[in-house]
């Protein structure tokens, strides 16, 4: 099996830009490992640095120490390598919906028929295939994410990079949403690390979840996730599903309260 | 599938609305609201001048006289120029000026959008410029090019340049970080960002500048043609009032009016038509 992708010892301070000079510890000693063809769900406190492992992930960021690797190979800068899927969708207004999934081929300059095929088979799997020449002001809140998803799938990432994708939608969307993800999921399998701070959706994502702590972030636990794919709606009210959801609830509880420090 | 039944609803239902009260709506539409306030100046304009005469007609000819004027200016022409000439002129250095700011003021403006250091180097010289009005600059100007076409095209120039360099500097400014982050986390290399994403991103506050340049760069040619021009119609006004010729100058600021109309109408035309998604979230 191919290595997924692999995070050793990241840490990455923050230079303060204040008078005191001190250094602000944004991530200590992240270890964790993503297999080939899961989905794994970061899960941790607003603040705790979760956003950070994934811009380092996606080279926007610099790391301040250790090493993170795709595929075997340790990256550098940002790559369609690894593909990601921002919390605002950021499509270009300017394009229609085909023109901003085709962008990516478009600057690589990637075969043409190879990259419309995919177009295609995108927009059939995001159920877009009717609105390709709509501009993206034309489209709901939904419709914007599942181009945004589709924009970054073309380019046959390793990894997909989803930083909390459904955060701004509404509830019965972002339920919907979630399965959309999970059914392009079971025909491509690709490996995915995805940020969340929303129990329920880590736990009927995931293969594995990872819980950090709040700030410095590190890595608190992780638990495999055994529920069967495919997911549904249903999965959501097994028993087992609410312990483990329980469980986890309280562990987060734990680095939200607010410490003798904070007051 | 859902958001496509939600659509058909709305637009429906807008419809039913629509035709139900085809009446008040229509009234309660800004664009007729507007036919209405200028019919009403119209009658009051004639009523006034003609058949009431509260205004005495050396200040204000009726519109009758204007539109004889009018036909007298077409046929015979003024100082013995044709007036299309005289409105040919003013549009001429109008465009030459405007399109020579164009040509420098959007590079330009891109250029400190995307560098630092010339941003850095030139902002403070443009915001001291900003403050003076480019009519105080006239008589400068004309020490410097003398009263030929070349001081009248550089005053034009002057006027809408700042407009435009400060837009699309802002334009550059203002790409929203998560756009580029996209770009270069789909491929795209330096240029392609620029091109294909930072340069349209920034086209509706270019187009900002565009339209307000166009619009001071129109008001600063009836300024600049009264430096002993010998056509244009801002020469035709002044010539005219000095002469008494009150209903000519009225002819000469009803041209002005109508052109600039006119050419910010086009602008707009064009700036709904490729700048379609400005100002829609």
């Amino acid at each position: 099996m191919t290595p997924g992708l692999q995070i050793r010892s990241l840490s990455k301070v923050f230079a303060s830009t204040g008078r005191s000079r001190a250094e602000v510890a944004a991530l200590t000693d992240i270890d964790f490992d993503v297999q080939a063809g899961e989905i794994y769900c970061l899960l941790g406190p607003s603040g705790c640095g979760k956003s950070t492992i994934l811009n380092i992930v996606a080279g926007f960021e610099r790391m301040s120490s250790g090493e993170v690797a795709v595929g075997g190979q340790p990256v550098s800068g940002p790559s369609p390598e690894r593909a990601f899927v921002f919390q605002q969708p950021q499509l270009f207004p300017w394009l229609d919906v085909w023109e901003n999934i085709m962008f990516g081929p478009s600057v690589r300059s990637a075969s043409r028929s190879g990259a419309r095929e995919r177009a295609e088979s995108l927009l059939a799997a995001t159920g877009l295939t009717e609105f390709r020449h709509h501009h993206v002001y034309q489209l709901s809140g939904g419709m914007r994410q599942r181009v945004a998803i589709a924009r970054a799938l073309i380019n046959q990432p390793s990894v997909l990079l989803m930083d909390e994708p459904f955060g701004a939608l509404d509830a019965q969307t972002r339920i919907a949403m979630q399965e959309l993800l999970l059914s392009i999921w079971d025909r491509l399998h690709t490996t995915i690390l995805f940020i969340t701070h929303d129990v329920e959706e880590a736990l009927f994502l995931g293969d594995h979840v990872g819980v950090m702590t709040a700030r410095p972030g590190r890595m608190k636990f992780e638990v495999p996730i055994p529920f069967e794919r495919p997911r549904t709606v249903e999965t959501l009210t097994l028993p087992a599903f609410v312990e483990l959801k329980k469980q986890v609830m309280v562990a987060l509880r734990e680095e939200v309260r607010p410490g003798p420090c904070d007051v | 599938m859902l958001d496509d039944r939600v659509a058909l609803q709305s637009t429906q239902t807008s419809r039913r609305r629509g035709a139900g009260r085809s009446l008040g709506s229509r009234a309660g539409d800004p664009r007729y609201l507007g036919l209405v306030s200028v019919a009403v100046l119209f009658v009051a304009w004639y009523l006034f001048t003609g058949p009431y005469h509260v205004v005495p007609a050396k200040f204000l000819p009726s519109p009758a006289a204007l539109v004889k004027e009018f036909v007298d200016l077409s046929r015979h022409g003024y100082a013995g120029t044709p007036l299309w000439v005289h409105v040919g002129a003013s549009l001429g250095r109008m465009l030459a000026g405007y399109a020579l700011s164009i040509v420098v003021a959007v590079p330009l403006g891109l250029f400190m959008g995307i560098n630092p250091v010339a941003r850095g180097l030139l902002s403070p010289v443009f915001n001291i410029l900003r403050p003076i009005p480019t009519i105080a600059l006239i008589p400068l100007m004309v020490l410097w090019f003398g009263i030929g076409e070349e001081s009248k095209v550089i005053v034009i120039f002057l006027a809408s340049f700042l407009f435009i360099v400060l837009n699309t500097t802002a334009g550059v400014m203002t790409v929203p970080e998560g756009l580029v982050r996209a770009a270069i986390n789909l491929g795209a290399n330096r240029v392609q960002l620029f091109w294909r994403v930072m340069f349209p991103a920034a086209l509706p506050s270019i187009m900002t500048g565009l339209k307000t340049g166009l619009a001071v760069s129109w008001a600063v040619v009836v300024a600049a043609e009264l430096l002993g021009a010998q056509q244009g119609i801002g020469y035709m006004i002044e010539d005219a009032a000095t002469f008494y010729r009150l209903q000519a100058v009225y002819v000469g600021v009803i041209f002005i009016g109508a052109i600039g109309l006119v050419m910010t109408s086009t602008l707009n035309l064009i700036e709904a038509r490729v700048l379609h998604w400005a100002g829609k979230s």
